[in-house]
């Protein structure tokens, strides 16, 4: 069974590059434009095994997503995916596991190292 | 009568004249005229003599008077003869005179007869006058006469009153003299002091007479006063000064200068000495007061970190410190009496204003007074101060070096311009990055949609008859993949100078650790040696790499990270300094670290072309390049100099090395610890 990935983030047109290139990979994709879609998305019930979360949204800021997304599925996985300059992860995000090696910072000139990432976090699943 | 009164005075023959004319010649005949003749010669003798003669009968009545009396006493004889004596006489012998004779007469007792003192006489005109008188009792035909003789002691009592007064001036010289006087005997024992001698000693008068002087000499002045006497007494020297201390009675030491001389008796022969004493104490302390003064002024103005030379109105040093010592190596010795413009050659330009300033009578500064000093260019603030006090002709120039004050001023404008890079950076940060990931993300996945290795491309291309090698091969042919690769390329970079400008902003502090600088050196070459920017153009290796590392540097507090960055950078700049600059080989970096005050200090040097002045003072600043367009972002320095003194608190400069080359020196502080184990 492929990877069931959810990409987060209101500029489109990085969400769909992205969601082409994972898609390549033979992952499946989602994308939403907010936190609140993302949140919707999950809490009708759809399922999947990591997220790639943008932080600065507009209404609902990444973090509070991730924590939102934690209540309702404890399980899934995060990677950070942020333009903004020395961002550094709070420890509540900290404590549920997320390491720095999923923190990406915007923009990704390759994007392979998310991948291998992906399947990494997949495989703890 | 005093024809009468010789006649009865010429019959005594008793006459002690008489006698011995008597003796001389015993023939009896001549006798007679022998008499008449010492008669006459008596006579002759009465009314010569100078010393007046009054003969007086026992009741006190002037029988005559010789020649002398009228002139002495201003009566006629004719006036006097018949009168009692005592008119010649003033109170209290006046009124007493009648008793002293009926006493005599009666009692035999004498007062002055036969025997003669000084007593008080009065002339006609009343005036008193002293005079010696002797009285002789003569016995002359039963009848008894007095014969005075008085001598005038006037003259004589002016001359012992002239004495009497001088000898009172002396006295009241030496008891009055605000010099201390000492007379003492050849020995040296104190004989009389005056008062000021006593009191400068503290002592009274009588307790110092009898002292030795050594007694009251300090111990280690006693030598010297002993050898000074010594020789004055035997007459090596005519007189002697001495500085020496005394010790007064309550044990204080007072400094004096002692003048002494001998004082010889008629015959030439030393009796006293006698010694002026002059209180220095005061003169002293105020000589060393003023010394003091003196010498804690020149420790001021010495004290000073400016340089401070006084000069006159031609421009003559006057006064030279030692921070002028230092600034010229030139001694202050050296210095005083030549031309300022010749010792500071660099500050001639200011003789103008020596000048201007005595002329206008105020202050003139040069804020920035460029001037080369060994190559170099360096900045002084100047001022000149006129002398105006005590109608002083002349100035004060103060020099300070503020060279450094102007490179740290320079440094703060450099690193606000960084800091607002950075700031500015942050805030773009985020708008910049999302275009860049669309662009970097669309032109991976353009490239990857393209190949024929993926399955899902295939997919696509089969349902429409597409063949994807010929359209890799178009696609090649028409450039489109070097298109891409542009794209991407492009898209990097202006991603590393969005990350470069971030390095500007303070948020993150630097996480300093322990390391050695001596590893992460050889991390750095290392790094260089495989960086494949550089490998494009030349190979590192060829590169000599001279290592001059201080082993017992120890582990030096710092982002290793960071510091990596900034020394690969240096590094880097170096090597594409020199290929482009085409340096002849061998091409050498040499490195160094070692310990200096407080700082760890490493330098990367190089043998390349160097930099221009122009160059060096802007190294540092944001988006100044030296390369050309495309090849850096303009940031590498900048990013290092931000690093260093942002992050470390610590210094980066430049400097060009005279045969080629430029040196950058890193300071990184050390912590109180890492000094100490030093």
């Amino acid at each position: 069974m492929s990877l069931r990935v959810l990409v987060v983030d209101d500029e489109r047109e990085v969400a769909r590059s992205l969601q082409a290139f994972l898609e390549d990979e033979g992952m499946e994709v989602r994308s939403a434009g907010s936190a609140e879609e993302a949140v919707g998305l999950v809490r009708a019930g759809l399922a999947f095994d990591v997220c790639i979360m943008d932080m600065r949204l507009p209404g609902m800021h990444g973090e509070a997503a991730i924590r939102c997304l934690h209540d309702v599925r404890p399980h899934m996985q995060y990677i950070i995916h942020t333009g903004t300059a020395g961002y550094a992860l709070p420890d509540d995000l900290r404590a549920m596991g997320i390491g720095t090696a999923q923190l990406f910072r915007k923009p990704l000139p390759d994007m392979s190292p998310l991948v291998d990432i992906i399947r990494d976090l997949g495989a703890q699943r | 009568m005093p024809v009468r009164l010789h006649v009865r005075l010429s019959d005594s023959g008793h006459h002690p004249g008489d006698a011995m004319l008597m003796q001389s010649d015993s023939n009896p005949r001549r006798r007679r005229s022998r008499t008449d003749v010492e008669g006459v010669l008596c006579k002759a003798i009465f009314e010569a003599v100078v010393d007046a003669i009054v003969v007086i009968d026992k009741a006190g009545r002037i029988c005559m008077a010789n020649p002398a009396t009228e002139h002495l006493f201003g009566y006629r004889l004719d006036e006097l003869v018949g009168q009692n004596v005592k008119i010649l006489m003033p109170e209290p012998y006046h009124s007493g005179h009648d008793g002293y004779l009926s006493n005599y007469l009666q009692s035999g007792e004498r007062k002055i007869i036969g025997i003669g003192r000084e007593v008080s006489a009065r002339r006609r005109d009343g005036t008193v006058f002293p005079i010696y008188l002797s009285v002789a009792e003569v016995h002359k035909a039963d009848r008894n006469y007095f014969a005075g003789i008085i001598h005038d002691l006037s003259a004589q009592k002016v001359a012992e009153n002239a004495l009497r007064d001088s000898e009172a001036y002396m006295r009241l010289t030496l008891e009055n003299a605000p010099i201390g006087i000492s007379s003492t005997d050849l020995e040296g024992r104190l004989l009389d002091v005056n008062p000021a001698f006593a009191t400068l000693l503290g002592y009274d008068r009588n307790e110092l007479v009898g002292k030795h002087v050594t007694d009251i000499t300090h111990p280690e002045d006693r030598g010297d006063t002993q050898c000074q006497l010594l020789a004055l007494v035997r007459g090596e020297v005519f007189r002697y000064e001495l500085q020496k201390r005394y010790l007064r009675k309550d044990g204080d030491v007072i400094h004096v200068r002692a003048r002494a001389g001998l004082v010889r008796d008629a015959a030439g022969k030393p009796i006293r000495v006698v010694c002026e004493v002059e209180d220095e104490t005061e003169r002293l302390r105020s000589a060393q007061e003023i010394q003091r003064m003196r010498s804690y002024l020149k420790n001021i103005i010495d004290s000073m970190p400016s340089v401070l030379v006084g000069v006159d109105t031609e421009g003559q040093v006057t006064e030279w410190n030692r921070s002028a010592e230092r600034s010229t190596g030139i001694t202050s010795g050296d210095a005083i009496g030549r031309a300022f413009g010749e010792l500071f050659p660099q500050l001639s330009a200011q003789m103008h204003n020596v000048s201007e300033a005595i002329r206008r009578h105020e202050p003139i500064r040069t804020e920035r007074h460029l001037m080369k000093q060994n190559g170099e260019t360096r900045y002084a603030q100047v001022m000149v101060y006129p002398l105006l006090a005590n109608g002083a002709a002349g100035a004060v120039i103060r020099m300070d070096d503020i060279t450094e004050r102007i490179r740290i001023e320079q440094m703060m404008v450099q690193t606000e311009k960084m800091l607002t890079v950075g700031g500015l950076a942050a805030g773009m940060a985020h708008e910049i990055s999302n275009p860049l990931s669309i662009i970097l993300q669309g032109a991976q996945n353009l490239q990857r949609r393209v190949s024929a290795d993926l399955p899902a491309n295939r997919l696509a291309a089969d349902a429409l008859g597409l063949d994807l090698h010929t359209l890799g091969r178009y696609l090649e042919m028409r450039g489109v993949t070097d298109f891409i690769t542009g794209i991407q390329e492009a898209g990097t970079r202006a991603s590393r100078i969005v990350a470069d400008m971030l390095a500007f902003s303070r948020h993150s502090p630097a996480r300093l650790a322990p390391n050695r600088l001596d590893d992460m050196l050889e991390t750095v070459i290392r790094l260089a040696a495989s960086d494949y920017d550089l490998k494009k153009k030349y190979d590192f290796r060829q590169i000599e790499i001279e290592r001059h590392y201080d082993t017992g540097l120890g582990e030096v507090p710092c982002d290793r990270t960071q510091i990596e960055q900034v020394l690969l950078n240096l590094v880097k700049n170096a090597a594409h300094a020199m290929a482009d600059a085409g340096t002849p080989p061998p091409r050498r970096i040499r490195l160094s670290t070692r310990r200096e005050d407080g700082f760890a200090c490493i330098e990367v040097e190089d043998n390349g072309p160097g930099m221009d002045e122009t160059t060096r003072k802007r190294a540092f600043e944001p988006f100044f390049t030296t390369k050309e367009a495309g090849v850096g972002t303009g940031l590498g320095l900048s990013v290092s100099y931000f690093i260093v003194t942002e992050q470390h608190k610590g210094t980066i400069n430049v400097r060009s090395i005279e045969d080629g080359g430029c040196r950058f020196t890193i300071r990184l502080p050390l912590t109180d610890s890492e000094t100490e184990k030093a």
